[in-house]
């Protein structure tokens, strides 16, 4: 059992950053090695494409240990708690009687860590676990059919994007996995230090790429796109005091290089906090290497209310190519008077993918029409606190009748208000009261404890969940359950407790919007102990 | 009790002066800050708005119209005057956070969120289900009604109005315990709902029926525990709720909710479905608009008005009929319901956009004029993704179904010519009728609506003679009193918006003949009208009030009394060079001359304030000499959107290029850059095809038009510094540094082997003549892809520090080539001037320049002008719309509004804030601070 964390180790940590933010500081992983079976500071969760494996990054926000760590959950033994305490609140029991089917009694503390059932145990669920530098931030999977899958962690202790290789398990009945293992985290690990390999610990060294880059400090966060094969993925890192976003290019082991940190594009507005990649049409995968596109990211900002748009130049007529990015313009604001704390970033694309997936491989007029289908877009704002919902229209362009190139526009349109404190959007679904899945876009407030879902077809908040104490990462677990009919769920990382949540996204059942079970136990911060 | 204070002490719009005041004393030496003290918030996720006007407790008569209720401030809660008479205003405020509906006592003079059970710790208030959308009451209050959406159960809950004031106002309350959720009679509805209406099925001769099937009665009088809305008058009100998910409204009969037992979950008794399925058949689309040397925009297709299937958003009622915006289709519903009963879909209003004929225009908040004087009454939708407020003709005929269109879109191309823009998204819509009426100084009535008269031949109102009422409306010599901007008589559209502030426009205000120039001229935009003499505000455009147009914030004159608002030059314009020398115009040089209507006119020119006749060749009359000048467009205000600095450039480049790289094809006779976010048609490029359609349009012919069309066509300059000299590049490169030196100069000293003329030009890429350094040498020496700039040739650029570069070209929608629109409605919208030679340019000459805010030629000084050759000038006077600021950067630095409605017997703007997640109320004269409760 780890001891709490400290306030006071908290403001030290808020040092820790300030040192960072300066010249000279070194970070050695020395001390306490922080504890793998246990969440700690969770700040970053996503979960596998088959929905086999919730990721948890824990941050070791007041520095009591020597660093954080990832761990691998199994999420089907969540899930199957999860449905437990459902099915039986559906059935008629009590909190008393339903919390009895996964073992433990009801909920002591309703107000503090709401949810039905007394907290259970995570250390059942961990199946792997590796610690990391601190202060992890953000992460993200990309997968390449028939290369694997890699999970990128941003962490602003080394600071590194520290990468690892994990199951793909994007067809659950043939998962490939790189460790044999159901469950997989590989980094290299060193035997010595039982840290990840200096060559997983991407920005680290500077004689690793072409430019001799070191990874600026503060990445705040990290969003990738699987690109060709022959540029390599490319993954954008907003760094959050240096005003910076960097460029790593996530290579595959047939191209027998790793990722590699290839560009830092300075001079964005202050205060770059959040980074979205925009969803990368069809078309410009299959038409000629003349064809006018390129991989465009989001960056939002603290200090500025306008959002920055990046390209991914794969610099493709030089040898060798040197990768980079350019800012080719802003999104402007025109939504608040003030709006210069933008947050997260969402954006989604499943309209437009849903309809490229039905274009045959070769049927550009196809593709074509499915651009033409608006990405909508979300972000959230803290002054004032509000979600902002945008569009992103792809255009076109031809010479003659023939397909030149692409082009996208990118507007803000709509202010919705939302709770004291949003942090963090995510798209997800839930499960309507007609059994479908629906999509719903979850934002979380971590100041006021709230995640409201706001419902873009009908362009209001349809449901307000009461959360504990600083949520802040959210997965979304959606897709068919045990029987066939479709379940949802959303897992809460809960900062300040460091506890991970389950709530129920049925809206067919009662416990909709609740939490089913709450996976921990909670630790109080240690000043509150 | 006391009366509220009417007087002010500033004008609230201008509030931010104020602040100046507290910097000074910050910064005053011995000052010590005092914290201020903060108010413990109560309100979360305020919503929408019901109003009931209610009595004292134990009054013979609870229930009151909204009229009873009155400016009338009372100290407390329980403060109901001396007599016991005087009732209080209370807003029904949902609370989407908490589930909840907050009580807010409006008349008093902090406005009180009460407390609906003090025993327990915080804020308490009426609990309602999860997420609770719409709330409306009943005419004069005898129950309320609310809407939750909560997914599993949505329900509606009314609130009888009995009993709803707490212990703390209501003595006979405090017996009875806080009122949980089934405290309330409710029924569950078939799906999720959006927003509501209080709608009456009339009554006929006294007699009303209990359900749309049942036959008229007279109302029982029998009233049970919850009231008996029939006794209020007002005919059988019915709730007719907007279901988005089934894409329907429902009618409920709002008698049978209220008496149903509370606490029931049973479904909703549905009278009446409406679902909105029209079948629209769209409009052909016009002809093709048609011109030489341009190309029509694109055109709507059939198909544009889509299969989605509906989603009701805002509702508007008015005469009769129901008015339904929708989130998913590009319609305005149209319902007729003089009852609700016999509702019935209409034809709809279809949401259409000029300027983007292919999108689908969604419609979130709606609201309806009354029918006005002029038999006319207009529809008010916000279109959520252009951010922006449509206008529809609603009138019983109405002229068009599609937005109405602004009958001069050239005079202002700047706004969209079928909707309005503000610069911020548009949140909530209200109309607005008001009136300051003046008393006839004879019969000593005050009429409403009695329009104000400019005609000089009128009796004006003087002491206690008769005369023309009209008069006693006009703008006093000093501008303090009378028609002006802040003056607001007649019916106004008000817009809530993102950016915390109220936006207005003009519906038709009882003040606007009075408002404008003493003598008409097609120069203010007055048409043909050659009025003279007339008792204005001497304004200098006919179009200061304008119906369905932006509400202008000051005077549109420069005096000392208004402040300088007629729009001008700051100070006459100069020429200086590239690095800066100022150079005297007209010796040697080219000079700036304003074009003329015709040879016999002498326009005047607002310079620094002073109107100021030019010269019959267009110049400025100064002692000095005759100094360049302009001409300012005076026929919409509105268009002047900004006080800016304007350079004329020649050869200046075209804005919008910096920080781009493309990607330069010049290898095995290519010749294209592309950059596929460049967007070169909408940056305004003019290729040599395109420059060589224009001119031939103007009667060139060749070989001149070659000649011509090669030297004002665009050229493509690539910007690169060249690689470092030291760089390792040039050790392996097939030239050198010094080579490429010599072909291109560095950076700041370019030569001209960097242009290449642009041949054609296309939305992602340009393709251009040959380098002419030659394609090899150019390669080499620049080998990665290249910065850039756009300039044209031989031309001038106009560009606005703010405005940018004016053009209107638009990609052809068939071949996609960049050419100039044939819509006449921009026009005006041009970026480059060719020099002429002659000293005296009218309107029509082809080297006439006109943009949207002014109008110059440049005559030449015979000889090849200097790239970067600049004139510089002001403007001044620019529009300042009305805008009635809800933020204060310490206390509300952001307001979303959510919710806006107009409370008349209060003239006052009650809304819901987002942001500060309570509710603000202003006045209806707009001034003074804004009152906030939280």
């Amino acid at each position: 059992m780890p001891r709490g964390p400290s306030l006071r180790n908290i403001l030290a940590g808020g040092f820790l950053f300030a040192c960072l933010a300066g010249a000279g500081c070194l970070i050695v992983a020395e001390g306490t090695t922080p504890p793998v079976d246990s969440i700690y500071f969770p700040t970053a969760l996503t979960i596998s494409p088959g929905r086999t494996t919730l990721y948890v990054a824990n941050s070791d926000f007041d520095l009591q240990f020597s660093g954080g760590s990832v761990q691998a959950l199994d999420a089907d033994g969540l899930r199957q708690k999860a449905r437990a305490v459902a099915a039986a609140v559906q059935s008629g029991q009590d909190a008393s009687g339903a919390c009895g089917a996964i073992g433990v009694k009801a909920n002591a503390e309703p107000f503090l860590n709401p949810g039905v059932c007394a907290p259970i145990d995570v250390k059942p669920f961990i199946r792997k676990a590796v610690p990391i530098g601190a202060f992890a931030s953000s992460a993200v999977v990309l997968r390449r059919e028939g290369e694997g899958a890699r999970l990128f962690v941003a962490v602003r202790g080394d600071p590194s994007i520290t990468y690892f290789d994990i199951v793909d398990d994007s067809d659950p009945a043939n998962p490939v996995s790189p460790c044999g293992d159901a469950f997989c985290l590989d980094c290299g690990v060193d035997g010595t230090t039982n840290r990840c390999g200096s060559a997983h610990l991407v920005g680290t060294d500077p004689f690793s790429n072409p430019r001799q880059l070191s990874l600026p400090t503060e990445p705040a966060s990290i969003d990738g796109v699987e690109l060709d094969k022959s540029s390599g993925d490319a993954l954008v890192v907003a760094h959050e005091s240096s005003a910076s976003a960097s460029l790593v290019v996530n290579r595959w082991p047939s191209d027998e290089s790793g990722p590699s940190l290839e560009y830092v594009l300075p001079s964005l507005d202050n205060g770059p906090i959040s980074v979205v990649s925009i969803p990368v049409p069809r078309i410009s995968r299959v038409t000629s290497s003349a064809f006018a596109y390129r991989a465009g990211f989001l960056v939002s900002h603290r200090a500025s209310s306008a959002l920055s748009v990046l390209r991914f130049e794969d610099d493709a007529v030089s040898k060798p190519a040197r990768p980079f990015l350019v800012r080719t313009g802003t999104v402007a604001n025109s939504l608040s008077h003030t709006g210069t704390d933008q947050r997260g970033l969402a954006i989604d694309g499943e309209d437009r993918a849903k309809c490229e997936v039905a274009c045959g491989e070769t049927d550009l007029e196809c593709m074509t029409g499915c651009v033409e289908i608006p990405l909508r877009l979300y972000v959230v704002s803290r002054a004032p606190s509000s979600l902002l919902v945008g569009t992103i229209e792809t255009k076109p362009s031809f010479t003659g009748d023939e397909l030149t190139g692409l082009t996208e526009r990118i507007s803000l349109d709509e202010s919705i208000p939302l709770p004291f404190g949003p942090s963090l959007v995510k798209l997800g679904k839930i499960v309507d009261a007609d059994g479908a899945l629906a999509k719903r876009v979850f934002a979380v407030a971590f100041d006021s404890r709230f995640i409201a879902a706001y419902n873009p077809v009908a362009h209001q908040v349809d449901a307000v969940i009461k959360t504990g104490r600083g949520p802040f990462g959210m997965a979304f677990d959606s897709g068919p359950g045990e029987n066939g009919e479709n379940e949802a769920f959303l897992y809460v990382g809960h900062f300040t407790d460091s506890y991970l949540g389950v709530v129920d996204l049925d809206a067919r059942r009662p416990t909709f919007g609740t939490f089913l079970v709450n996976v921990g136990p909670p630790v109080l911060p240690r000043e509150e102990q | 009790m006391r009366r509220p204070s009417r007087a002010r002490t500033g004008l609230f719009l201008f509030a931010s002066f104020s602040s100046l005041g507290a910097l000074a004393a910050l910064a005053a030496p011995g000052c010590s800050e005092t914290p201020d003290p903060q108010a413990v918030r109560s309100l979360e996720g305020s919503g929408d708005i019901a109003y009931l006007c209610l009595a004292k407790p134990g009054s013979e008569s609870i229930f009151l119209p909204l009229a009873a209720c009155t400016h009338t401030t009372a100290d407390t809660i329980r403060d109901f005057g001396l007599e016991g008479d005087a009732p209080h205003l209370y807003a029904l405020v949902t609370q989407g956070t908490r589930g909840e509906v907050a009580m807010v006592d409006l008349s008093t003079a902090v406005g009180d969120v009460l407390d609906q059970d003090p025993s327990t710790p915080g804020s308490n208030f009426l609990p309602v289900g999860i997420n609770p959308t719409a709330i409306v009451s009943t005419p004069r209050g005898t129950a309320s009604f609310v809407s939750s959406a909560d997914l599993a159960r949505p329900m509606i809950f009314a609130l009888p109005t009995t009993g709803l004031r707490p212990c703390t106002v209501d003595d006979d309350q405090c017996a009875k315990p806080a009122p949980t959720l089934s405290s309330w009679p409710a029924c569950m509805l078939p799906g999720s709902p959006g927003q509501m209406k209080m709608i009456s099925d009339p009554e006929v001769a006294g007699t009303v029926r209990e359900s749309c099937t049942a036959a008229y009665a007279v109302p029982d009088p029998a009233v049970p525990p919850v009231g008996n809305i029939d006794l209020e008058g007002r005919g059988r009100q019915k709730l007719v709720v907007a279901l988005p998910s089934m894409h329907k409204l429902v009618v409920i009969d709002a008698q049978t909710l209220l008496e149903t037992a509370p606490g029931s979950l049973d479904p909703c008794v549905i009278e009446k479905e409406i679902l909105l399925d029209e079948v629209v058949v769209p409009d052909p689309p016009p002809s093709p608009m048609s011109g030489v040397a341009c190309v029509p925009p694109p055109q709507a297709t059939p198909g544009a008005i889509g299969t989605a299937k509906s989603q009701p958003a805002g509702m508007a009622f008015q005469d009769g009929h129901l008015y339904v915006g929708d989130y998913a289709r590009p319609l305005i519903h149209v319902v007729q319901m003089s009852s609700p009963c016999d509702a019935t879909l209409t034809q709809p209003f279809v949401a259409t956009s000029l300027a983007d004929p292919a999108r689908v225009v969604i419609t979130s908040d709606v609201a309806v004029s009354p029918l006005l004087p002029s038999f006319r009454r207009f529809l008010y939708a916000i279109d959520v993704e252009d951010r922006s407020v449509m206008v529809f003709d609603a009138s019983d005929v109405p002229s068009q179904r599609t937005p109405l269109e602004n009958p001069n879109p050239e005079w202002n191309p700047l706004q969209p010519p079928d909707r309005v823009r503000f610069g911020a998204a548009p949140t909530s819509l209200r109309v607005v009728q008001r009136d300051a009426p003046k008393s006839d100084p004879v019969t000593g009535t005050a009429p409403f609506g009695v329009r104000c008269d400019p005609d000089p031949t009128l009796t004006t109102c003087s002491g206690s003679a008769p005369c023309d009422l009209g008069t006693a409306y006009r703008t006093s010599s000093d501008f303090a009193t009378g028609a002006g901007p802040l003056t607001l008589r007649g019916t106004f559209a008000m817009i809530s918006l993102s950016s915390g502030q109220l936006a207005m426009l003009d519906v038709d205000d009882y003040d606007s003949a009075c408002r404008g120039p003493t003598a008409h001229s097609e120069l203010f935009g007055c048409g043909t009208s050659t009025a003279d003499g007339l008792i204005t505000s001497t304004e200098g455009s006919c179009n200061v009030v304008v119906s369905n147009e932006p509400r202008s914030a000051s005077f549109i004159a420069s005096n000392t009394d208004t402040g300088r608002h007629l729009p001008g030059i700051q100070g006459y314009p100069i020429l200086q060079t590239k690095e800066g020398d100022v150079l005297t115009p007209g010796e040697s040089g080219p000079i700036m001359r304003a074009t003329l209507p015709d040879e016999a006119s002498t326009p005047t020119l607002s310079v620094n304030g002073e109107p100021t006749v030019l010269t019959s060749t267009g110049l400025g009359d100064d002692p000095d000499g005759p100094r360049p000048a302009l001409l300012m467009n005076l026929e919409d205000p509105r268009v002047h959107i900004a006080d800016q600095e304007w350079s004329v450039t020649f050869e200046g480049a075209l804005p919008g290029f910096s920080g781009h790289v493309g990607d330069l094809r010049i290898a095995q006779g290519e010749r294209s850059l592309v950059d596929e976010s460049a967007a070169f048609c909408s940056a305004g490029v003019q290729s040599e095809a395109s420059i060589r359609e224009i001119l031939a349009a103007e009667g060139v012919v060749n070989p001149e038009l070659a000649k011509q069309a090669s030297a004002f066509a665009d050229r493509l300059q690539i910007t690169n510094d060249l690689i470092a000299q030291e760089n390792a590049f040039w050790e392996s490169a097939s030239c050198s540094f010094l080579e490429c030196r010599n072909a291109f100069g560095d950076g700041a000293t370019p030569t001209l082997g960097r242009d290449m003329v642009i041949r054609e030009a296309f939305d992602d890429h340009l393709e251009i003549g040959d380098p002419p350094a030659g394609p090899e040498l150019t390669k080499c020496c620049f080998p990665s892809v290249i910065n850039y700039a756009i300039r044209p040739g031989n031309q001038w650029t106009v560009v606005g520090a703010i405005s940018g570069f004016f053009h209107h070209v638009i990609e052809n929608p068939v071949s996609h080539e960049c050419r100039n629109s044939c819509d006449a409605g921009v026009a005006r919208m041009n970026g480059r001037v060719r020099g002429t030679a002659e000293q005296v340019v009218l309107d029509s000459n082809p080297a006439a320049f006109i943009n949207p805010m002014f109008r110059f030629a440049i005559t030449s000084g015979g000889e090849t002008e200097a790239r970067d050759l600049q004139f510089h000038f002001v403007t001044e006077g620019a529009f300042s719309p009305l805008r009635v600021p809800l933020t204060e950067d310490r206390v509300r630095p952001d307001v979303i509004v959510r919710s806006l409605d107009y409370v008349p017997s209060i003239d006052s703007f009650v809304m819901s804030d987002g942001a500060l997640e309570g509710l603000l109320v202003v006045a209806g004269d707009l001034l003074g601070d804004p009152k906030q409760i939280y």
